[in-house]
């Protein structure tokens, strides 16, 4: 686990999570499974230059490296382990405290953790959505319209429900300016595509995690960025004014979305239109898809100057965790649908378009084990707090 | 043999400790036995024996490893008794293991079940705890909740997430103290604990779990056990006795 270390899994536990650490010190690629082993771990963090991209990672992320051990109680603190470990393996004997564990998790991995994984109140919420049916002709999309609309109301939204018979509710939640001009629309969606259970290893329906990431139907599509999205608004203080619309069938074709998104999106107007999600690859790229409309419904243009500087912002929040961004002029691929997004399709001409989001290439998005990096969200976290403060910027350079 | 008041106890308390059941003599041999593999293992692991001491503070299969250990599995006083304990004619061994905290460097085992992290079919088991060293409270000698065992089986406990919380009833604690060669039989569900050796002098225990020989692998209520791996048979069958030994002579459960 990542979030904390069990005595049943301590071994992988450490590997994974100091194996993330150690990836995003030397900012490497990132692998589908970050277990490194904890003798390579060992070498690297327990030698002057691994210990220094140690403290300069603390840096980076804005953490307070005095708290972190220096080099030469890191190497005592891996010697001991892989002394206990060699025991293990050579005699049947080990630290009957897991204490060795428990300590390099302690020492090394708690100052970073909630710098570098999901946290645990957008774990909790992409849980409480991920467990709520919401597949076509689910038994749970008005239970899940309800907790949406109610974190809506807390956030202060003003929440429209647009109901129409044979149809998920849409909804289309507005907030006003809160210390920043400007407006952001941003899309997203609450179904899911229905689940082959057979095919699946895990409980479709529970989060669970395996190996550094969270399975569970419509984690990447979209429930994971709309739970992290709900939460962090709880916590910006200043955001320009934002419309949210959120649909429920995009995975049967948003038949109703595609009849109210035209002429509800076309009298918006905004300085960024935000779109569902986004994906980082597993070269340590970020596939930043930023473009303006063309003069045709989805049609990419290259970014704009106004964009460039947010791409600029954006490759600022990602540095730190050893991440480089990737431009790419285009919409999100929806193409399952031939009548594609009607949120891309009704963006108008000269829109700025963003795509950034949770997933990466191994999300298997409406495939049996639905998956995302646990490593993504904080990434996430920052590029959608600075996205939101380059909207309130450039409305302000608009006006000048 | 067993006086009733003991066989009782052990059924209302889940634990009993039986003094002197192994002689002095037997408890220097195991000691001496610990030392030479405490020498050895130190150097197979290519460091100094107080190091090793140090970080490594539990072996298991010891009895595989020297005969001391092996022989005394089969001491004739001890099999008897978990017989009777468990009112079973044969047991059979689960594992050994070897739980020294050396003084300064131990740790606190917190309250837990054997059970729960064993892959056996059903709680028909216990285990003997020989003291090696003379042990109470300060130098970390086991501590019980009385009667706790009788409230079933609960889920396994994670010696790293956050310690059982028994609110008021802590207060019913009983912490043991025993003489080297004396042994506390608990029930596998019984909920122990020991503190942090405080003492100026070793705390070393040889601990044997024994079994109904009728009980049967289960590897999906444990499936992570080391012990596991030293399983040749299917789920659902007796465990192989070539890693599994039974303990002793069969013979008629005393009525």
């Amino acid at each position: 686990m990542m979030r904390e270390i069990s005595i049943f899994t301590g071994s992988a536990d450490l590997e994974r999570a100091l194996g993330l650490l150690l990836t995003t010190a030397r900012g490497t690629a990132r692998t589908h499974d970050p277990l490194v082993e904890l003798g390579a771990i060992a070498a690297y963090l327990g030698s002057t230059p691994g210990h220094a991209d140690l403290c300069t990672l603390a840096d980076r992320l804005g953490l307070d490296s005095s708290v972190l051990p220096d080099v030469e109680q890191v190497a005592a603190l891996f010697q001991d382990e892989l002394l206990s470990a060699r025991a293990l393996k050579l005699h049947r004997g080990r630290n009957v405290y897991s204490a060795c564990k428990a300590r390099l998790w302690q020492k090394l991995w708690l100052p970073f953790r909630d710098a570098l994984t999901i946290d645990d109140a957008t774990l909790a919420f992409t849980s409480e959505l991920v467990a709520l049916h919401t597949d076509d002709g689910g038994a749970q999309v008005q239970q899940c319209v309800s907790l949406l609309v109610k974190h809506l109301d807390a956030l202060e939204f003003v929440t429209e429900r647009i109901d129409r018979a044979g149809h998920p509710p849409l909804l289309v939640a507005r907030r006003e300016a809160r210390g920043l001009p400007g407006r952001v629309v941003m899309y997203g969606h609450y179904d899911v595509a229905t689940p082959d259970r057979e095919a699946w290893h895990t409980d479709p329906w529970t989060v669970t995690e395996v190996a550094g990431r969270l399975y569970g139907v419509g984690i990447g599509d979209n429930k994971g960025a709309l739970a992290q999205r709900l939460v962090l608004l709880a916590q910006i203080e200043r955001t320009p004014e934002i419309v949210w619309v959120i649909q429920g069938e995009e995975e049967v074709g948003s038949p109703l979305a595609h009849e109210v998104f035209g002429p509800l999106i076309e009298s918006l107007g905004a300085d960024l239109w935000l779109d569902e999600n986004g994906y980082f690859d597993l070269d340590g790229t970020q596939r930043m898809l930023v473009r303006t409309i063309g003069d045709k419904p989805n049609a990419s243009e290259p970014p704009d100057a106004a964009l460039w500087k947010l791409i600029g912002n954006l490759d600022q929040q990602s540095a730190p965790f050893g991440i480089e961004c990737r431009v790419e002029c285009r919409g999100l691929n929806k193409a399952f649908f031939a009548t594609g997004c009607p949120f891309n399709n009704a963006i108008p001409t000269g829109g700025r378009y963003l795509a950034i989001g949770v997933n990466d290439p191994a999300s298997r998005i409406h495939q049996p084990n639905e998956s995302v990096p646990m490593w993504t969200f904080p990434i996430h976290d920052k590029q959608f707090r600075a996205a939101l403060q380059w909207a309130g910027q450039h409305a302000v350079e608009v006006t000048r | 043999m067993l006086t009733a008041h003991q066989l009782a106890t052990f059924h209302s308390q889940g634990f009993l400790t039986v003094p002197r059941v192994v002689d002095v003599a037997t408890v220097q041999r195991l000691r001496a036995a610990h030392d030479h593999l405490l020498d050895r293992w130190a150097q197979e692991c290519g460091t100094t024996r107080q190091e090793y001491e140090r970080v490594v503070s539990q072996w298991t299969g010891l009895h595989e490893q020297h005969p001391a250990f092996a022989m005394q599995l089969h001491h004739p006083g001890v099999v008897a008794i978990a017989r009777e304990l468990l009112a079973v004619p044969r047991v059979q061994l689960f594992h050994d293991h070897l739980i020294s905290k050396p003084p300064a460097v131990s740790e606190t085992i917190p309250w837990h079940q054997d059970y729960p992290l064993w892959p056996v079919d059903r709680p028909h088991a216990l285990s003997c705890w020989l003291a090696l060293d003379d042990a109470d409270d300060a130098s970390g000698a086991m501590s019980f909740m009385p009667g706790a065992h009788r409230e079933g089986e609960m889920p396994p406990v994670d010696f790293l997430r956050k310690p059982k919380d028994w609110g008021v009833r802590e207060a019913n604690k009983v912490a043991t103290s025993v003489r080297a060669g004396d042994c506390i039989f608990h029930s596998c569900l019984s909920w122990h604990t020991s503190p942090p050796n405080t003492s100026d002098h070793p705390r070393r225990a040889f601990i044997a779990i024994m079994m109904a020989a009728d009980c049967r692998y289960a590897p999906e209520h444990s499936g992570w056990h080391p012990m596991n791996a030293c399983v040749s048979v299917a789920p659902g069958e007796p465990f192989n006795t070539d890693r599994f030994p039974l303990l002793g002579q069969s013979t008629a459960v005393a009525s």
